[in-house]
């Protein structure tokens, strides 16, 4: 057998390599590239799952709706703060035409990429709302699944942090890395059951929690999730977070694609603007100017921005932690921004009737 | 730079193509500036200290060997006042003067002593025992002084083993940078497959169970009885995984370079008597700690309660090796006194490295061997893991109390017997075969159906944040 070596000075001697195992190995890791992890069941399976809920809403809420003439993007503060139905009541709008799209931990990316997706149909309503959170000026924030399942290449080369570029690149190229989480929901159904339920509500919202109470504690600790949001905020470069530009993207594809604009920032407990305000004092202007920023961009777009609960009459108790609403505060802040939508784009509303 | 990184897999693909491409004087060179830029990438700031140690060691040896008498051992004591003074400084200053506060606060005087803000150096334990090891060898004529000093500075600073062993002696370790290098195909298969299982033990057992052995410590007043029992249990997967794996991924990244390893874990917890545990538990520091210091104070020579006392002394110092605290010391301690007890119930009998089984007995005695040994280990690593001792009282307390016995579900058994069969998966063929890597040796669709199921439990079941190796802090 001649002598194999890549080395000059032949210190690397691979004669005798017997490959087979190492050939099977690559071989079944190549099955679950190209039979799982490239295939799009496997992201869409677990209906419960930050991809699989995706699939859903597109399947049962945006597919069915007969003609959308609201539509709301946000995370989860955004999906408790309106309810749908009574939005339609104020607007005088058919049951089933204000869409609450917003997902558990959604960030812009998602609400991007969805209406990207659903753009026939979602671009037949009048208004879009988008919700903005101060944390997604701050990049310091982990990369989701949903990023994973759907990012372009360009968008994974955007990551902010070069080890975030690195693995998102690695998932790009081979797919099961991404898949990780999918892949190991699929491992653990074959232990465990699993669960089938669709996590849609009636109103055709996403369902996070059940039984909540009308109404919430008075006080609360709000130390961990300000750490969590603000966690290596920069402020400085606040202006430059990846999110933000999915932010203009989205605003230039809803006007170009004729949709009144509507970027919202739901109401938190005072308490936890308070100790933002203090431990993060510059966040505030930071937010305010890629707030004007956006609003400035070319189209009908507004800035409808309360973050006190306090200023809309909410009380602490109508939360139920640091932010997000319980029905008694949602009542009231949806009431206060489709009286907003009627007064300012009554006409808009009118022509999609 | 951290093992379980992408950076770390770059940075070692890099430096693996360009060794084999390198002559001898070549590699040695690369791998000291590789080893100082992995160093470096912690904390360039401490590369001094690397520094210093190695011409310190470097420079005493070379004079050593022409010197004799006095002048011989004033070049020793320089090399070890430098060395234990660096350690010293970094690693217990603050733990000294505090526990010298707290001796003169317990006898009624208010001491105002000073506090220093110092960041531990990682690794300083683990290359000040390797430098000590080689000028106190050298001090003793068993090896010579190495007349290169860049093979010197590989030596100390060689990047698999740099930060967390295993500790080489120069007599092993030195002799392979001064010749030809030559990995054959076998090697690099062996080599690559200890990576694959160090990285398993680490980054699947060992992360995994990490964030809910902290849970329970952080708070054990508030788990149940089983709960907390399943806390120790879990931690002790957990230190295991992630010594003995990163053990692993050290001696497999220098053997694709050529350059052999000390083996530092062999299936410890397979052990029937806490004597055997200590022979394959951390195997490099055992063994120093043994010839550098047991030996010097006496070893087995001497009455008995000499040798007790010996043996105690070097298990109470290898517990403060470990850190800057005294359940540090009361774990070693705890080690220290099993082990003088075992060696009183042997009088003088040589302990077998395994047990035989000939009777139905025999096999009755080897199980509640192995239980005790485990009991013992389990027990000592509650002060291993703890806080502080309030913290360890608490966890021994909320067991001893049975609180909540009939707290515990099937799902929170799932996490210890699943790490802990995965565990037995790779560590049973091992201990069977006597052979680390004796995955090489199944049939090649076996193997690669195994290679395969060890990649993907690793993709799929990796935390998402990467986790420090626990004794980077020693």
């Amino acid at each position: 057998m001649s002598r194999l070596s890549i080395s000059s000075s032949d210190s690397l001697d691979l004669r005798g390599l017997r490959p087979w195992g190492l050939l099977v190995c690559l071989a079944l890791l190549a099955v679950v590239e190209f039979g799982m992890a490239r295939q799009d069941w496997l992201w869409s399976m677990f209906p419960k799952s930050p991809s699989g809920i995706v699939d859903v809403l597109e399947e049962q809420v945006i597919e069915p709706a007969p003609s959308p003439v609201v539509v709301i993007l946000g995370n989860s503060r955004t999906r408790d703060a309106i309810i749908p139905a009574e939005m339609e009541e104020v607007l005088g709008v058919p049951h089933g035409s204000v869409l609450n799209l917003s997902l558990t931990a959604g960030e812009p990316y998602d609400s991007y990429v969805l209406y990207v997706r659903n753009r026939e149909k979602l671009s037949q309503a009048r208004v879009l709302m988008i919700a903005i959170e101060d944390w997604n000026l701050n990049d310091n924030q982990a990369i989701s699944e949903r990023f994973r399942r759907f990012a372009t290449l360009s968008d994974r080369l955007g990551a902010p942090d070069w080890k975030d570029r690195l693995s998102l690149v690695a998932g790009w190229v081979w797919r099961t890395y991404d898949a990780r989480k999918p892949l190991g929901r699929l491992l653990k159904e074959m232990v465990l059951r699993r669960d089938r339920s669709v996590p849609i509500g009636e109103d055709g919202r996403v369902v996070w929690r059940t039984d909540d109470p009308e109404f919430g504690p008075e006080d609360v600790d709000v130390s961990a999730d300000l750490d969590h949001a603000y966690r290596g905020f920069d402020p400085s470069r606040s202006g430059e977070a990846r999110n933000v530009e999915y932010f203009r993207r989205l605003i230039a594809l809803a006007t170009e694609d004729g949709l009144h604009v509507l970027l919202i920032h739901p109401p938190f407990r005072d308490k936890f603007i308070d100790k933002r305000d203090s431990a993060y004092p510059q966040a505030r202007a930071s937010f305010r100017a890629v707030l004007d920023e956006l609003a400035r961009m070319p189209g009908d777009i507004h800035v409808l921005e309360s973050e006190r609960a306090s200023e809309l009459g909410i009380a602490e108790t109508c939360f139920l932690d640091y932010g997000h609403m319980l029905a008694s505060g949602a009542r009231i802040y949806t009431r206060w921004t489709a009286t907003w939508i009627r007064d300012e784009c009554g006409d808009a509303l009118a022509l999609g009737r | 730079m951290l093992f379980n990184t992408v950076e770390f897999a770059l940075f070692f693909a890099v430096v693996f193509l360009l060794y084999h491409r390198l002559p001898m004087r070549g590699q040695n060179l690369l791998l000291l500036i590789a080893s100082y830029v992995f160093y470096g990438a912690w904390d360039w700031r401490f590369l001094g200290l690397i520094w210093l140690s190695t011409i310190v060691d470097y420079t005493v040896a070379r004079l050593m060997e022409n010197a004799t008498g006095r002048r011989r051992k004033a070049l020793l004591l320089v090399s070890l006042c430098t060395d234990l003074g660096i350690l010293g400084f970094f690693k217990y200053f603050n733990f000294f003067v505090d526990s010298a506060g707290m001796l003169l606060t317990s006898v009624g005087l208010e001491p105002h002593l000073p506090i220093l803000r110092i960041i531990l150096p990682v690794g300083i334990s683990f290359y000040t025992f390797q430098t000590l090891a080689y000028t106190i060898d050298v001090y003793r004529g068993r090896v010579q002084a190495i007349r290169s000093p860049l093979t010197y500075g590989v030596y100390l600073a060689f990047f698999p083993q740099l930060v967390a062993g295993p500790i080489e002696r120069a007599q092993h370790l030195l002799p392979q940078f001064t010749k030809r290098r030559h990995v054959t195909a076998e090697q690099l298969s062996s080599g690559a497959l200890l990576i694959l299982i160090g990285l398993v033990r680490k980054v699947v057992i060992a992360d995994i169970v990490a964030g809910e052995v902290e849970a329970a410590f952080a708070n054990p007043a508030g788990m149940s009885a089983p709960l907390l029992m399943r806390a120790v249990f879990l931690f002790t997967l957990q230190i295991y995984g992630d010594f003995a794996g990163y053990s692993d991924i050290a001696r497999g990244a220098s053997r694709m370079l050529g350059i052999e390893l000390m083996e530092n874990f062999n299936h410890p917890y397979f052990s029937t008597n806490i004597t055997v545990f200590w022979r394959r538990w951390h195997i490099s520091l055992s063994t120093w700690l043994r010839d550098y210091l047991y030996i010097p104070l006496g070893g087995n020579r001497g009455p008995k309660w000499f040798v007790y006392r010996n043996l105690m002394l070097t298990m109470l110092l290898g517990g403060l090796w470990h850190g800057a605290a005294w359940t540090f010391v009361v774990w070693g301690g705890l080690h220290g006194v099993t082990l003088a007890l075992h060696k009183l119930y042997l009088r003088g009998r040589k302990m077998p490295d395994r047990p035989t089984i000939n009777s139905p007995l025999d096999f009755v005695h080897t199980i509640a061997s192995w239980v005790l040994t485990m009991f013992i280990v389990m027990l000592a690593w509650i002060f291993f893991r703890a806080s502080d001792f309030g913290n360890a009282f608490s966890v021994i307390g909320g067991i001893v109390s049975m609180r909540g016995m009939g707290d515990i579900s099937t799902s929170s058994l799932m996490l210890p017997v699943g790490m802990t069969a995965l565990l037995l998966f790779i560590d049973i063929p091992q201990f069977l075969k006597r052979n680390h890597t004796v995955m090489l040796n199944w049939p090649w669709l076996m193997r690669g159906a195994v290679y395969a199921s060890l990649v993907m439990i690793l993709i799929i079941l990796r935390v998402e944040e990467d986790v420090p190796f626990i004794y980077f802090q020693f």
